[in-house]
């Protein structure tokens, strides 16, 4: 089974960048919108490995989807990445504490992002 | 890297936040004190900056940071809101629009000024936040992107954004601007030398003429500065600051000045002359000699001394170079060594926070599943990176925790342990780090901050204070995110944009259009079966059946390709609020430049038209609004007087009439005067004042339309200078449509553009005149009729007749052509009676065809402007025949 990121952004650009370039690097990519959506995807997906989410996105954003995602047991160690661009300490702070694996600043450039995928799914390739 | 969907797509949803953000900071306008509005703004703007960012499109990201920056000061009320704000605000969604087009069309943002823009911006922030530290350019490679957006310092960039003919892009709204500033410059010029020579013979009043050199440099340089011509700018500036001295000196130039002045004038008109008007870019000459050379000739000096554009050397940080050379010693790759720092000092950070928390309460299970997740995360970033050791270790002490959090029993029995393991943790991963020699300033406050928030910290001090509450913005975010992202989403479904060259389509259409296809291949199948059957005809019973069946074919032909043709139309229509869109914002700025207050009214924003017909009347339109506003509206004063309320309204309204779309421009203002157009329709040499006298009213407003015809007494720089109507005529006319205007002397003018719905295909009626068949359009058409050539009567030596008791002016569409003319006697004369904007005129033609459907197809560009033809098309058996223009038949008729 291919590994799968979900993506959480209300940007269909950085939506799409990131699954174009995921999706090269051979990862199976799931996109949502914003937190709420994202919380539905998750649900319903038969698995996710990684969760790639922005803070700022209507209806739910991404830090109250963090703490959402954290608050189901089975999710407590899924490894996400906050790709926001708000980068003060305090955000930062924020987001781990909530349960962020990783805080990158946009604009991450798309490499340095897939890098820090493989490094929080611990180099594996995507073929588990 | 860069795909060519990702930025198409990119520049949908960037255009689709500007269209959110333009409105709204009207809205915000009028209402300064409403904040939610500005949320509205700055969560657009602020989305365009992320998606910028990470496609590395720096230009539009730090026009966008700076923008949003400028906004969230306005939010937080760190400034006041004021027009001027809005101004700049403005002028950066044009630019950012701009830069979009331009990626869409090349690929890159082109060559736009931003420069001038981000200063501005910067400038409301500096003069209102006194704490702020100077900018300085700042570059770490590292955070290279980011540091560009804060990176305001003006000078450096200059050169960038230059091409490698140092050819830039000038800052103009409109092709018209450009035009209007080239025809005022080079007017200036003229009067310049005009002045100089004088002051060089010394004839007249020499003082006056300093003066008056004074002047015209100084609009010049005005000018310059708001189309962003640098060198342009720099020179007149300095011209301007030398005449300033004799001025205020009340002294005259000497005879070697005067020539150096005259010499800057010579580059000032090559300056202008080398402006790329398409494409709005300055081609600048080399301007520094003649700059010096004035230089040397001031007195005190100083005054000059500003317009240095100095150049700072881009300090070149070796961040990048380091870790290269690093990771060729250690055959790692330098970006995952960078990668690593990071993840590994925000994992660090994690840790120890989450052990300080649990000291207090080891019960704090969202700080146990934190803890545990930093620990798997430097478990596998080591294993990724290859250091076992550590990965070892980090996965036992993960290990441990996750038993901790799965027993029964306390968690804070593991504490003293988990202390000891992370401690050892962590100077490992220093020590790692260490030897990469990845660990040097940041050593000291490592175990505080990640390394972005050191770079921001420092970014910070750059940046001033308007950052400082990001805590504060985020949490304000979810709040009005709702909203806001509601309007944002409705926005994008309304919104399609003026440029854009793609079409949405519903999927239910494209599914009909395929149907259609295959009907259409069923069909052919058809003809091809028939067409072998006729090959080996024998019988003469069969020709019927064929026959038949041909027939049959055909008519199934005709309905699919009626079908299609109706489809294809629908997909093709767009609302044309894509276009009335823009409108708010021009009147907006028109009535500032004007100081007139003005009222816009949009009406049927949803009527549909043919998408190229929607693109191509923008221009018009815009003509219209702008002579409403500033020649129509009176100003405040007159309208008091006049008992009309003060603000002046404007009208926008669109709608469907059969087979056209009317758009009217109405205004309530002082309306057209007859008299006034007559006269000066004499003056120009337009018309002759024996013809003057014959024209009734509503035929000497039409004179307005008439090329080089301007009313207005005092030419103001709002609108153009008489050039604009018979254009507007002549646009519409190439749309095959028409132009009509009723005003009311101080009640107001309304403009009518009928248009067609679709540009591709028309019906049309047939005729035959002077042995030729040409089509007129059907619209145009109101009846076709035969008359007794005895009916035919003369009236002020204009042929007519009376048809159901109106009289009713006739023409012979031969004579009106310029053909020959078959001058048989006829007892019946066939009659097509056309009416345009409600006047109406008898051809007479040879012979009355049929009525069809035609495809328009121009008649290209050798053939140039025909006057009375507006296209040509094909008929079903191949022959070409022309298409009349019932707009110019009729007028070349009543000038006859």
């Amino acid at each position: 089974m291919t590994q799968q990121i979900l993506i959480v952004d209300d940007s269909k650009t950085v939506r799409n960048l990131l699954a174009f370039i995921l999706k090269k690097e051979g990862y199976r990519v799931l996109a949502a919108e914003d937190g709420l959506e994202g919380l539905e995807k998750l649900y319903s997906a038969q698995m996710v490995d990684l969760i790639i989410c922005d803070v700022n996105m209507p209806r739910m954003d991404g830090f109250t989807f963090i703490q959402n995602v954290r608050e189901q047991g089975s999710y407590r160690d899924l490894p996400i990445i906050v790709l926001s661009t708000e980068g003060q300490e305090k955000d930062i702070q924020t987001g781990m504490r909530l349960g962020a694996n990783q805080y990158l600043v946009k604009p991450a450039q798309p490499e340095k992002l897939v890098r820090s995928v493989k490094m929080l799914l611990g180099g594996s390739s995507p073929e588990k | 890297m860069l795909d060519q969907e990702i930025l198409a797509e990119f520049v949908a949803e960037a255009r689709e936040h500007l269209e959110t953000i333009e409105p709204n900071l009207l809205e915000l306008e009028k209402n300064p004190e409403n904040l939610r509005i500005l949320d509205d703004i700055f969560r657009p703007m602020h989305s365009l900056k992320g998606a910028s960012g990470f496609l590395d499109l720096n230009k539009i990201n730090e026009l966008a940071h700076t923008a949003e920056n400028m906004l969230d000061a306005l939010r937080k009320g760190k400034i006041q809101n004021q027009p001027e704000i809005m101004d700049v605000v403005l002028s950066a969604t044009d630019s950012l629009r701009q830069m979009l087009d331009n990626l869409e069309n090349s690929g890159d943002e082109g060559q736009i000024e931003t420069q001038g823009l981000l200063q501005k911006l910067q400038s409301f922030l500096v003069a209102e936040s006194a704490q702020q530290e100077p900018q300085q350019p700042k570059n770490t490679q590292q955070n290279q992107n980011r540091e560009s957006n804060q990176d305001v310092a003006a000078s450096s960039r200059d050169k960038e954004q230059r091409a490698g003919d140092g050819s830039y892009a000038l800052t103009i709204n409109s092709p018209e601007h450009l035009s209007d500033f080239l025809e005022e410059a080079g007017e200036s010029i003229s009067s310049l030398n005009k002045c100089l020579l004088a002051l060089e013979k010394g004839s007249g009043d020499s003082l006056e003429h300093v003066q008056d050199a004074f002047r015209y440099f100084h609009n010049l340089k005005g000018n310059s500065g708001l189309i962003g011509y640098q060198e342009m700018n720099s020179l007149t500036h300095a011209a301007e600051t030398l005449l300033n001295h004799f001025r205020s000196q009340e002294s005259t130039p000497d005879e070697q000045t005067v020539d150096l002045l005259l010499q800057v004038v010579d580059v000032l008109e090559d300056l202008t002359e080398s402006i790329d008007q398409d494409k709005a870019l300055a081609i600048p000459k080399d301007i520094s000699q003649i700059l010096d050379r004035l230089q040397g000739l001031q007195v005190g000096g100083q005054a000059l001394k500003d317009l240095a554009w100095n150049s700072h050397q881009d300090e070149q940080q070796p961040a990048e170079q380091e870790y290269q050379e690093l990771s060729q010693d250690l055959e790692l790759d330098p970006e995952d060594l960078q990668i690593f720092q990071q993840t590994v000092q925000q994992q660090l950070q994690n840790i120890t926070i989450a052990m300080q928390s649990l000291e207090q309460d080891p019960e704090q299970t969202d700080y146990i599943d934190g803890l545990y997740r930093s620990l798997s995360s430097v478990q596998n970033a080591c294993r990724y990176m290859g250091f076992e050791e550590i990965e070892v270790h980090a996965q036992r002490t993960a290990h441990l925790v996750d038993q901790g959090r799965s027993s029964q029993q306390g968690f804070s029995a593991l504490l003293a342990i988990l202390s000891q393991e992370t401690d050892i943790l962590e100077e490992m991963l220093q020590k790692q780090l260490q030897s990469l020699g990845l660990q040097t300033q940041e050593q000291e406050n490592a175990k505080q901050q990640p390394p972005e928030a050191a770079e921001q910290k420092s970014a910070d001090q750059v940046q001033g204070q308007e950052q400082a509450e990001p805590a504060a913005s985020q949490e304000q975010q979810p709040a009005s995110g709702n909203e806001s992202g509601e309007a944002a989403s409705a926005a994008s479904g309304a919104s399609q944009t003026r440029t854009s060259t793609t079409i949405r389509v519903e999927h239910e259409k494209l599914d009909h259009l395929m149907n259609l296809i295959g009907e259409l291949i069923i069909n052919r199948n058809r003809f091809s079966l028939l067409s072998k059957e006729l090959e080996v005809l024998d019988a003469k019973q069969e020709i019927q059946r064929i026959a038949l069946g041909l027939s049959e074919t055909t008519d199934s032909m005709a309905r699919i390709s009626d079908d299609l043709q109706d489809t294809i139309m629908q997909v093709r229509m767009v609302p044309v609020r894509t276009v009335f869109s823009r409108f708010p914002r021009l009147v907006r700025d028109l009535s500032r430049k004007s100081g007139k207050q003005v009222e816009l009214l949009t009406e049927g924003e949803d009527t549909e038209l043919d998408k190229s017909v929607v693109e191509a009347i923008g221009d018009p339109l815009v003509h219209l609004i702008r002579n409403a506003v500033d020649h129509g509206l009176e100003e405040q004063e007159a309208r008091k007087i006049a008992g009309k309320p003060e603000k002046g309204r404007l009208w926008l309204r669109a709608s469907q009439e059969g087979n056209s779309v009317i758009i009217e421009v109405e205004d309530d203002g002082r309306g057209l005067d007859p008299e006034k157009i007559k006269s000066k329709a004499v003056s120009k040499g337009i018309i002759s004042q024996g013809e003057a006298d014959k024209l009734e009213e509503r035929e000497a407003v039409e004179l307005i339309f008439s090329p080089g015809f301007s009313t207005s007494e005092q030419v103001t720089d709002v609108s153009g200078r008489g050039v604009g109507m018979d254009v507007v005529r002549n646009n519409i006319k190439s749309l095959n449509g028409s132009v009509a205007v009723h005003s009311e002397l101080g009640k107001g003018s309304r403009f009518l553009l009928s248009l067609p719905l679709t540009l591709a295909i028309i019906e049309a009626l047939l005729i035959k005149v002077g042995g030729n068949t040409y089509a007129i359009p059907l619209e145009a058409v109101a009846e076709t009729t035969k008359i007794e050539a005895s009916r035919v009567s003369e009236v002020n030596k204009r042929q007519a007749t009376t048809l159901r008791g109106e009289v009713l002016g006739l023409a012979e569409l031969a004579q009106v052509l310029g053909l020959q003319q078959q001058r048989q006697h006829r007892e019946v004369l066939p009659l097509v009676v056309i009416s345009v904007n409600n006047r109406r005129l008898g051809l007479i033609v040879d012979d009355l065809l049929h009525r069809q459907e035609i495809v328009i197809k121009s008649m290209g560009e050798y053939l140039g402007e025909v006057h009375g033809l507006s296209g040509a098309t094909i008929l079903g058996d191949g022959s070409v025949i022309l298409i009349l223009d019932p707009n110019e038949i009729l007028s070349q008729a009543m000038i006859r």
